[in-house]
């Protein structure tokens, strides 16, 4: 899935899955002269991280892939050691400027890791460690140590780096996942069904008789709140069958929600006032569940999901 | 958060406005806030029990321990049945096209792992290696499928759970190896 990705999208998710991983992991942000080769570090400033996704790679041969590869990284290197080339095979030191606002003072790097989106062949091995080695001994070595080492991992080795949890397969199928939300929150799928939405149609029945001034009718909003009951349905089947960890959190949140809105609905037995706490309820614990996994957007909407379930089921009922 | 895109009225605050406008009391039931089965232990021990009777080998009643992960995920999700054998077939035929019609949700599955942990400490099950196979308290679970045939109970699961003999599983398409 990793290796799926390619450009800016690979560095991006690199970046997420090393931050959830490491505990010191530092982005460096491209901005405001960019990343002087440079996409990340940790360790206490003593580990640095270049990334690099190769775009269609499945068109190019493995010979140009690799030499694709080795001329990316090799390009990220001389900036780290500040050289560039002068004639077919001399480096020589060329400032890099960015470094010294990255960098704190007197820090070096001690290993740098190259990372790619794809590593099927070790073409790329030799001549990373060679212009690695040319690297070190032109460099005056500002920030990266003479005897620093390298190492070069592809997605299986960055996976085994780190636990790999349901939130972040989720994050690395994100734009399946929230393409099929995105689907789901919008229409959700006719084969999604209710048991039953008698008690849901009563609810709002009794609305119409009981509600002063009379409202014109409730359709819209019997329908808006049937269509968000119909997408949390469709979210939950979604969890449940691809992501059982974001299925629990989901299934925890709307516990937690009730348990709450039972206890205030002994001091603030006014429904309409209780709707409204619920919501913010759910936004808040949704929020806190989802922020690393869902945007803002989604979460929203989920949202209104929720409360459509909770009225559509049952646990909140208004009819006295 | 709480802001409803700005294409549509804000259907909450109406309703709230209505409720209040009809005095209307709020009840709460948690009760009818059902958990899911996919957290009840006893419906994955049953399952479970299910899945042991009929896809493992005797006489030792030896299964790949993934295979019975997936065997009782697929079984308690039955709208996943059709996408993973259609997903089997194809991988033997060399398609990779439907790789993301195999259920890696079974891969985080942390219910089945602590129901196979009860029934191994409680001597019904045993691990060995990457398999799973019976323990000296094995005929606990068989007399429970022997009640659950008899009185007809889980009659979709163990459906599904025949189907899924036709799948020819190897390590490598439960992603295990």
């Amino acid at each position: 899935m990793l290796g799926a990705l390619e450009g800016q999208g690979f560095q991006d998710e690199v970046c997420r899955f090393l931050r959830r991983s490491i505990h010191d992991f530092q982005h460096v942000p491209p901005k405001p002269q960019g990343d002087a080769g440079l996409d990340g570090y940790s360790h206490d400033q003593t580990v640095a991280y270049c990334c690099y996704g190769p775009e269609e790679p499945s068109k190019l041969t493995s010979k140009a892939l690799a030499a694709k590869i080795v001329e990316k990284f090799r390009d990220d290197l001389r900036r780290l050691f500040e050289l560039q080339p002068k004639g077919k095979s001399k480096l020589v030191h060329a400032p890099n400027n960015e470094m010294t606002t990255i960098m704190g003072t007197s820090r070096k790097f001690k290993a740098v890791r190259l990372i790619v989106s794809v590593l099927d062949t070790h073409q790329v091995l030799g001549p990373l460690t060679n212009a690695f080695d040319a690297c070190r001994q032109a460099s005056q070595c500002t920030y990266v140590e003479k005897t620093a080492g390298l190492t070069v991992w592809g997605p299986k080795e960055l996976a085994t780096s780190g636990a790999v949890d349901d939130a972040t397969i989720v994050r690395l199928q994100q734009r399946d996942v929230l393409n099929r939300l995105e689907i789901v929150l919008s229409n959700p799928p006719t084969n999604v069904a209710p048991p039953s939405t008698s008690d849901f149609d009563l609810k709002f029945d009794w609305l119409d008789a009981n509600a002063q001034p009379r409202p014109s009718g409730t359709s819209k909003m019997r329908a808006h709140f049937m269509k968000r009951w119909l997408a949390a349905l469709a979210v939950e089947n979604d969890f449940a069958n691809n992501a059982t960890a974001l299925h629990q959190a989901l299934s925890s949140v709307r516990e937690e929600v009730i348990v709450d809105a039972e206890i205030e609905s002994r001091t603030q037995p006014n429904a309409g006032e209780l709707i409204k706490v619920m919501r913010l309820k759910l936004a808040e614990q949704l929020g806190q569940a989802f922020a690393a996994t869902l945007p803002a957007d989604t979460i929203r909407r989920l949202v209104d999901g929720e409360l459509g379930l909770l009225i559509g089921e049952c646990p909140v009922d208004w009819r006295s | 958060m709480t802001t409803p895109a700005s294409s549509e009225p804000d259907f909450v605050d109406e309703l709230a406005e209505l409720l209040s406008s009809a005095r209307a009391k709020a009840t709460i039931s948690r009760a009818r806030l059902a958990r899911s089965t996919l957290y009840d232990p006893q419906y994955h021990i049953a399952v479970i029990a299910c899945a042991m009777r009929i896809h493992s080998e005797r006489p030792h009643h030896r299964i790949l321990a993934s295979w019975l992960k997936l065997l009782q995920f697929i079984a308690a999700r039955p709208t996943l049945v059709d996408q993973f054998i259609g997903y089997a077939g194809a991988r033997r035929a060399g398609d990779l096209e439907l790789w993301q019609q195999m259920p890696r949700g079974y891969l985080g599955d942390e219910t089945h792992e602590g129901v196979m942990n009860l029934l191994v400490a409680s001597g019904m099950l045993r691990k060995v290696g990457d398999a799973i196979e019976a323990s000296s308290r094995y005929s606990m679970l068989a007399q429970l499928v022997d009640r659950i045939e008899l009185d007809g109970l889980f009659s979709g699961e163990r459906a599904i759970l025949q189907r899924l003999r036709s799948v020819k599983v190897t390590k490598v398409l439960l992603g295990a190896s």
